[in-house]
């Protein structure tokens, strides 16, 4: 009876093992419910922040409100320090298995760069470091999982938290490339990334297992910007606003033309610009162009709001972009299309691939939306966040993220769109 | 020889199962599909600026049923409609806001078109390229390097609605990828399979207009 059942024990055996392994790479395993934990973070939290408002206000007297402390003094190589929230904050577990607190301060989003306040606990004594990660553009399309540094290829810098450059070691899949290109102010002090046993950051690891534990209270703030907890904190300095007099508009259609003006414009800066500003107004090798086409098709021979395709030449990218003006749509929607349009472009400056499915699923995320959301606000302030999230969601909507929205989301955010681009709705050109 | 087969069996229906997404009805029409029909295949394409509307192919028992749901303009709110600000460029407009804003079912704009004896009809041409058992575009292989092709030039989606289940499959511009990138046999077959639809709907449609 038993060698009857023997290959279907095996098979189910088999499958088994392959369903519980499926897509373990990027998980996270998050302790719901546990008081304690929360409790214990709160605790490490007010001491770290004690301490951090103690090593700051010895620095500079400036105002330092509750979980909300100021940045500090500059120096030529440094970051600019940003306002920490410690409301962010979430435990994590270094190499050594060591208990600390990270709070995310920064994370783009286009790159996955990512900068953190991270600190340990040892024996009451507190210390702490700025990290930030900057994973090369491969790595980063396979892992989306901002947490998951298994196998890291890229960059990590560590600073101080007043803001000084203290390393910066490449990683090639979890391995030390360069170690030791330390600022010559720390050279005694810093001879490897090992000799920093204080900084305790997430991952970093060649095994895959449980290198993060989160309690959810905080994670979800710290996972969605903008959901809930506030949003990411936007850091200056990495983004220089430069002319964008490399993008090259072949625009006839009057509207369309004042709304890029408008994207283009100095004074209306937004932070996608600064970004498109970065790669394409002052690199020499990316070129973009930006044209409108009377009722612009897709391969169906069916209208499409906007286009964009990518030709690489050796070392050079031109990105050309391609605007449907056959129809009355908002200035808003017309925005939107521009933007999303100059984010792949931006991608592709990354060097990131974008075929098929990949292109959208991309960008389809929390932060994208919020950026993009942001960046729409800031060029029509009148917008609502409701309609400019919608805005933003526009052309994500085979996506998997679209799909994990409430069926109402998703219901309201296609009217919306639907509205603006016919023009029934939102502001109209004169 | 039976367990081989057997084995087989479950081989091939656990890796279909991993390489498909299976999905619940996400409106009326496809509830009525689910309970009306053994088994529909549902097509669409999808834009950025365009809503889906369905070609539909719905078997039960020994005959093939042919409806279409869709608005009348193809492309939506073009401005060359009427003259800008008239009243019928507006009621065109709001005609097409109102189709966005229903739900699919068995409304106004559900329509029949034909309906042939299974071994008639173009459901044996379909079927004969497995459709039932092919990889979602999510799920073929990574193209894993820029291979240039276009952007937004739409997915075509298929759900294929049975009795028990509802899986839908979606490919990005099979036929532009297949040109511009790695070629794959998967999306070969669904530009194939696409044209069947095709060009039976369009000789069917001009019949009965």
């Amino acid at each position: 009876m038993i060698k009857q059942f023997k290959p279907l024990i095996f098979i189910c055996t088999f499958f088994a093992i392959a369903f519980s392994s499926c897509n373990k790479e990027s998980t996270l395993l998050i302790q719901n419910d546990n008081q304690n934990s929360t409790n214990e973070l709160k605790t490490l939290v007010n001491q770290v922040k004690v301490w951090h408002d103690s090593i700051v206000s010895n620095k500079i007297k400036g105002v330092i409100a509750e979980n909300n402390v100021k940045p500090f003094n500059l120096g030529p190589d440094d970051i600019i320090p940003p306002t920490i929230d410690f409301d962010k904050a979430y435990k994590n577990f270094d190499t050594v298995e060591k208990k600390g607190i990270s709070i995310p301060l920064e994370f783009n989003l286009i790159t996955g760069s990512y900068l953190q306040f991270v600190t340990s606990i040892e024996k009451n004594k507190v210390s702490g470091y700025i990290v930030k990660t900057i994973p090369d553009s491969i790595y980063r399309v396979k892992h989306k999982n901002i947490y998951d540094y298994t196998n890291f290829t890229g960059v990590i810098i560590v600073y101080d938290i007043k803001g000084k450059f203290l390393n910066k070691i490449k990683f090639n899949e979890g391995v030390t490339q360069i170690a030791n290109s330390v600022s010559q102010n720390n050279i005694e002090k810093i001879k490897s990334f090992d000799n920093l046993q204080t900084v305790t950051v997430t991952g970093y690891r060649k095994k895959k297992r449980t290198y993060l534990v989160i309690n959810q209270n905080f994670s979800y703030d710290m996972d969605y910007g903008g959901g809930g907890g506030g949003d990411w904190v936007v850091v200056g300095g990495d983004a220089p606003a430069g002319l964008v007099e490399d993008i090259k508009t072949n625009i006839t259609n009057p509207c369309i033309s004042s709304v890029m003006n408008d994207i283009l414009s100095k004074d209306k800066q937004n932070e996608v610009m600064s970004y498109i500003n970065k790669e394409f107004g002052m690199n020499e090798n990316c070129n973009m162009n930006i044209s409108d086409v009377l009722n612009l098709t897709d391969s169906k021979g069916i209208f499409v709001a906007g286009n964009n395709r990518s030709i690489r030449t050796g070392s050079s990218l031109t990105v050309n972009i391609y605007i449907n003006y056959g129809r009355n749509s908002s200035r808003e929607f017309i925005a939107a299309t521009i933007l999303h349009e100059m984010i792949h472009g931006y991608i592709a400056s990354q060097n990131i691939p974008q075929n098929g499915n990949e292109a959208e699923e991309i960008i389809a995320n929390p932060q994208y939306v919020d950026w993009m959301s942001a960046s729409l606000i800031s060029l029509f302030p009148n917008l609502s966040t409701i309609d400019a999230n919608a805005l933003a969601l526009g052309g994500l909507q085979e996506t998997s993220y679209f799909n994990s929205l409430s069926k109402d989301i998703q219901d309201a955010s296609l009217k919306t769109i639907g509205r603006h681009e016919a023009g029934s709705e939102g502001q109209k050109c004169k | 020889m039976k367990k081989i087969i057997l084995l087989s069996i479950i081989l091939n229906l656990s890796l279909n199962g991993l390489a498909q997404k299976i999905i619940s009805a996400s409106n009326p029409l496809e509830e009525i599909l689910q309970k009306d029909f053994d088994s529909t295949i549902l097509y669409s394409h999808s834009n950025r600026s365009y809503r889906p509307n369905y070609l539909i192919i719905a078997k039960k028992d020994s005959l093939v049923f042919f409806y279409r749901y869709s608005s009348m303009d193809k492309n939506f709110y073009s401005r060359d409609n009427a003259p800008l600000n008239s009243n019928i460029h507006s009621k065109l407009i709001s005609n097409q806001l109102e189709f966005i804003e229903t739900k699919p079912s068995i409304n106004d704009y559900f329509s029949w078109v034909d309906t042939k004896s299974l071994n008639k009809s173009i459901w044996k041409d379909i079927t004969k390229y497995n459709i039932w058992n092919l990889v979602d575009g999510a799920k073929l292989d990574s193209l894993d390097t820029n291979c240039e092709t276009e952007l937004h030039m739409g997915y075509e989606i298929f759900k294929l609605i049975t009795k028990d289940k509802i899986i839908q499959l979606q490919y990005y511009n099979p036929r532009g990828l297949n040109e511009d990138c790695k070629f794959n046999q998967t999306r070969d077959d669904i530009v194939k399979i696409e044209e069947i639809i095709f060009e039976y709907f369009k000789l069917s449609i001009k019949l009965i207009q």
